[in-house]
């Protein structure tokens, strides 16, 4: 799936009071390329994903999926675009509460009318791959956070989406389960060619992307390609970072 | 900080506020305005005759309305003060004082209960005109209405706002206090299937039993077993009200966890989502969906009532007044006389000699006078008098008996009259009516069409003859024509000295009016006239048809924005719940139809089981002869449903932009 966005912006707010949160950004997503936004908060890293995802349309601009000009699509096609070929992970989870878990993991595949038995073997597969098979029938609002991200997780991969689009996916998780949940991202990268575009704050998280790009003040301000190493990677991502300010947390360990 | 923190619930929740303070601010007006027609003079004067009972009706009917409006305060006041549960709490974290947010609470309600008051007391200074112009015209009242708003209407009406608004802020400020004290988790609130699923099968089985029992009702009733009536009334009372809960709070939750583990089902699009939303918006909305199921049944059951007093009242007008006028040999010459003086133009004119003697009706030997006439003079009537009669043939005989209850006939099943008579035969008969010819006020007692032989053989007690006229515009007799007619000389009834036997009993004339109270003394009318009768039928019907559209389209608006309310006052977690599924690949088309399928539910569930509560109705009106209660029970509640119907759809169209506004 190629992912091509032009000069795409979006303002929140009106008139005296509105907030550029993009500012005509221009990005191509390769198929199979697992893409990581990074910025600082508030620099529109969620916005333009949610933008991609289709799921805001943006003020100007057009996003191509596939030759497909996304926004030009009716609600109604968006949204089954949405089901039929994207995956999604929110930092906040979004997962529903009057469905238990096994019924927030096959929603997917129940909205596209998949058979029953489908649903049963790829909930089954699912689950023991991400190692929550005691977790289906339990209520979302008795497990804890990571486990509500992994059954978020399990949601979005279940259909096999052609895309992920993942914002801050181990915001809640500790690092054993950010690492889980990222090493099956990036298998399924890997095996699938499933699309992967990911907005973190954390440059660990990042650095199993192929690709970063930094995002600040709703424009794309460099971007980073990894060079086959992580650990290097990684230590790219953290020079860019402190380049583009990317908080507290960089001075902290700046000054330590 | 606390009046921008106001300020922003009801920008927040400001659809659902409208609704709320119209519905308040239109039941306000209804009652200020029947307040204030209490003491309208023109009123008093167009409806001379019974003004006094006029007033105190109207003033009985607004402590009812008002009694009802505060109901319906005091239980959606409470709507807005749950829905902001979240709210209270986090600022109770943040640190403000319990005492602060109850304030909060109390402004916040009595600001809206003030604007609904006020806006109810403008409604009703608008439109006093206009719907006491209506009263009058639905009462056939030719005079033209006064606006009045007396300072007592309105003093009494400013405290009677002030206290109210001041209980309801108070009730609602304990509400926001106990909303604070209470923690309780998701799985105390919701009990298990194995208590939900039992009461469901209980409920379900009560409310079946009560259809059954219904059933059982309408014979029992037809053949006066009062004893398994009552016993019948008071278990349908006690399974309609137990069983409607238990299928709210049971069965249909059950079924719907059926269906939810039906895999078949469940795992078809939207549907594994859907169930278990209805399910928990059906667990949250049990009390609310019980109370408009069984006030829509009561609803429905009153307007038959009212319809069958109407129609009650129509029809002894017509059984009390065939003629336009009436006389009989005392009354005929002063009228004659004052036809002629007033020029009065006769369409139509009749006359029928009758005999009068003493009888023993049916089974419990009542002695009573009854009144004889041939055949062949029965014949001569106007077909219109006696259409509503059975058809006789020249030999037999018709007993026309006074009201639709028979006593004395109900212990032979096949509706035989026995009626013994002095000195002659008595008389075995199936044809009973009860249109009196000349009008049932005319004479007391019962009436026998009798065969012409018999009628000739029979040795009366007392004659008489009785006249009766149509007219070309109305009578024309002057109100003090009327008045003389009324006096003691034209007095003429009969008094009955009772002996052992119907042979040695006695039948005298009586003509002192202050004997009336005798029980052996049945006095006749001097005279009938339709007209009276006829103005205050209308107006009486007039006033009813006013006061029932008054109450049914206010319980209609309550009832329907309660439901309303309910729909649009989503929590946070169920709106959230939508947005998810938008965020996830649900088109808003599906979840359009989830919206619209949830408000379909929430109005068609009730209304159906109100309407199968209510056809107890048919059962107990229906055992009056040529009374049939089903086509115009069909009619009341398909005009019921109709406007339920349209208060759905506009439930609907909101609860939609809500969401729409929402998710976009």
């Amino acid at each position: 799936m190629q992912i091509v966005v032009k000069n795409i912006a979006k303002d929140y707010g009106k008139r005296f009071n509105a907030v550029h949160a993009i500012k005509d950004i221009g990005l191509e997503v390769k198929h199979g390329e697992f893409l990581g936004i990074m910025g600082p908060s508030g620099a529109g890293k969620s916005t333009l994903l949610n933008i991609i995802s289709t799921n805001e349309r943006p003020d100007h601009g057009q996003v191509l999926i596939d030759g497909i000009d996304m926004t030009g699509l009716h609600d109604k096609e968006q949204a089954k675009y949405r089901r039929n070929k994207m995956g999604f992970i929110y930092q906040s989870f979004e997962l529903l509460d009057s469905l238990n878990v096994k019924e927030n993991i096959i929603l997917p595949m129940a909205l596209n009318h998949a058979s029953k038995r489908l649903i049963e073997q790829n909930f089954k597969h699912m689950t023991k791959l991400l190692n929550i098979e005691g977790l289906s029938k339990r209520s979302v609002d008795d497990l804890s956070l990571g486990q509500k991200q992994i059954v978020a997780a399990a949601r979005a991969l279940i259909n096999s989406p052609e895309i992920l689009f993942a914002d801050e996916p181990t915001g809640s998780l500790d690092s054993k389960s950010a690492t889980i949940l990222l090493n099956y991202m990036q298998l399924i990268n890997d095996k699938e060619k499933t699309t992967i575009l990911m907005a973190t704050h954390d440059a660990f998280t990042a650095s199993y992307c192929s690709r970063v790009i930094f995002v600040k003040d709703g424009v794309i301000f460099a971007e980073v390609v990894n060079p086959g190493d992580r650990n290097k990677f990684f230590e790219q991502i953290i020079n860019m970072q402190r380049t583009i300010g990317g908080g507290s947390y960089f001075n902290v360990s700046q000054n330590n | 900080m606390f009046l921008k923190i106001i300020r922003r619930s009801f920008y927040n929740m400001k659809d659902s506020y409208l609704i709320y303070i119209l519905s308040c601010s239109f039941a306000v007006g209804m009652f200020s305005i029947l307040l204030s027609l209490v003491d309208n003079p023109r009123l008093k004067s167009g409806i001379s005759s019974w003004s006094a009972s006029l007033n105190n009706i109207t003033l009985g009917f607004s402590v009812l309305f008002i009694f009802c409006v505060f109901v319906y305060m005091g239980f959606v006041g409470g709507f807005f003060i749950k829905q902001q549960t979240n709210e209270f709490k986090t600022f109770e974290k943040f640190g403000m004082s319990r005492w602060t947010v109850i304030v909060i609470g109390f402004i916040q309600t009595f600001v809206v209960q003030l604007i609904s008051w006020l806006i109810g007391i403008i409604i009703a200074l608008i439109f006093q005109k206009f719907f006491g112009m209506l009263l009058l015209y639905l009462m056939g009242v030719k005079t033209g209405f006064m606006f009045r708003f007396t300072g007592n209407i309105f003093s009494m009406l400013w405290q009677i706002c002030l206290y109210s608004t001041i209980v309801f802020s108070i009730m609602n400020s304990f509400r926001v206090r106990r909303l604070l004290k209470k923690n309780k988790d998701k799985s105390e609130r919701t009990p298990r299937w194995y208590i939900r699923l039992p009461g469901g099968i209980v409920g379900i089985l009560l409310f079946i039993s009560g259809i059954l029992v219904t059933v059982i009702l309408f014979g029992d009733v037809k053949d006066s077993n009062q004893t398994a009536a009552v016993a019948e009334l008071s278990f349908l009372f006690v399974a309609y009200l137990a069983g409607t809960y238990l299928m709210y709070y049971g069965f249909l939750p059950s079924f719907l966890t059926i269906l939810q583990h039906t895999k078949k089902i469940a795992y078809a699009g939207i549907n594994m989502f859907s169930f278990k939303y209805f399910k928990e918006r059906l667990t949250k909305n049990v009390s609310i969906l019980w109370f408009i199921t069984e006030l829509s049944s009561l609803a429905l059951i009153l307007l038959s009532f009212c319809y069958f007093g109407y129609k009650s009242i129509y029809t002894n007008y017509a059984y009390a007044h065939p003629f336009e006028l009436t006389a009989n040999q005392k009354t005929v010459d002063p009228i004659k006389k004052y036809l002629k003086e007033n020029k009065s133009q006769i369409t139509r004119s009749y006359k029928t000699t009758v005999k009068t003697t003493v009888i023993q009706r049916g089974s419990n030997n009542e002695m009573l006078p009854g009144t004889f006439i041939s055949y062949s003079d029965y014949q001569k009537l106007p077909k219109s008098n006696i259409a509503r009669n059975p058809r006789i043939t020249k030999k037999e005989f018709l007993v026309l008996d006074f009201g639709y209850t028979v006593p004395g006939y109900a212990s032979d099943k096949s509706n035989t009259a026995v009626v013994k008579v002095k000195n002659a035969k008595t008389i075995k008969t199936n044809k009973i009516g009860s249109a009196f010819p000349y009008g049932s006020t005319m004479y007391q007692g019962l009436m026998i069409v009798a065969p012409d032989k018999y009628y000739q053989k029979l040795k009366p007690e007392v004659r008489n003859t009785f006249y009766g006229w149509f007219f070309k515009d109305g009578d024309r007799l002057t109100h003090k024509q009327y008045e003389k007619l009324n006096k003691q000389e034209y007095t003429s009834g009969v008094q009955i000295k009772k002996a052992a036997n119907l042979a040695d009993t006695k039948m005298t004339t009586d003509t002192d009016r202050r004997n009336s109270s005798d029980t052996s003394v049945y006095m006749d009318s001097n005279f009938s006239r339709q007209k009276n009768a006829k103005v205050q039928v209308n107006q009486i019907s007039g006033f009813g048809i006013f006061i029932v559209a008054m109450f049914s389209v206010s319980l209609l608006i309550a009832l329907g924005s309660v439901l309303t309310l309910r729909l649009l006052l989503r929590d946070d977690s169920e709106w959230k719940q939508l947005k998810t599924l938008n965020k996830i690949g649900v088109s808003k088309s599906e979840i359009k139809e989830i919206v619209k399928k949830e408000t379909i539910y929430s109005f068609v569930i009730p209304i159906i089981f109100a309407v199968l509560q209510s056809y107890i109705v048919i059962a107990l009106l229906d055992r009056y002869p040529k009374t049939t209660m089903v086509i115009p029970f069909i009619l009341i509640n398909l005009g019921y449903i109709a406007l339920y119907g349209i208060i759905g759809f506009v439930t609907y169209l909101i609860s939609w932009r809500s969401v729409n506004q929402k998710l976009s």
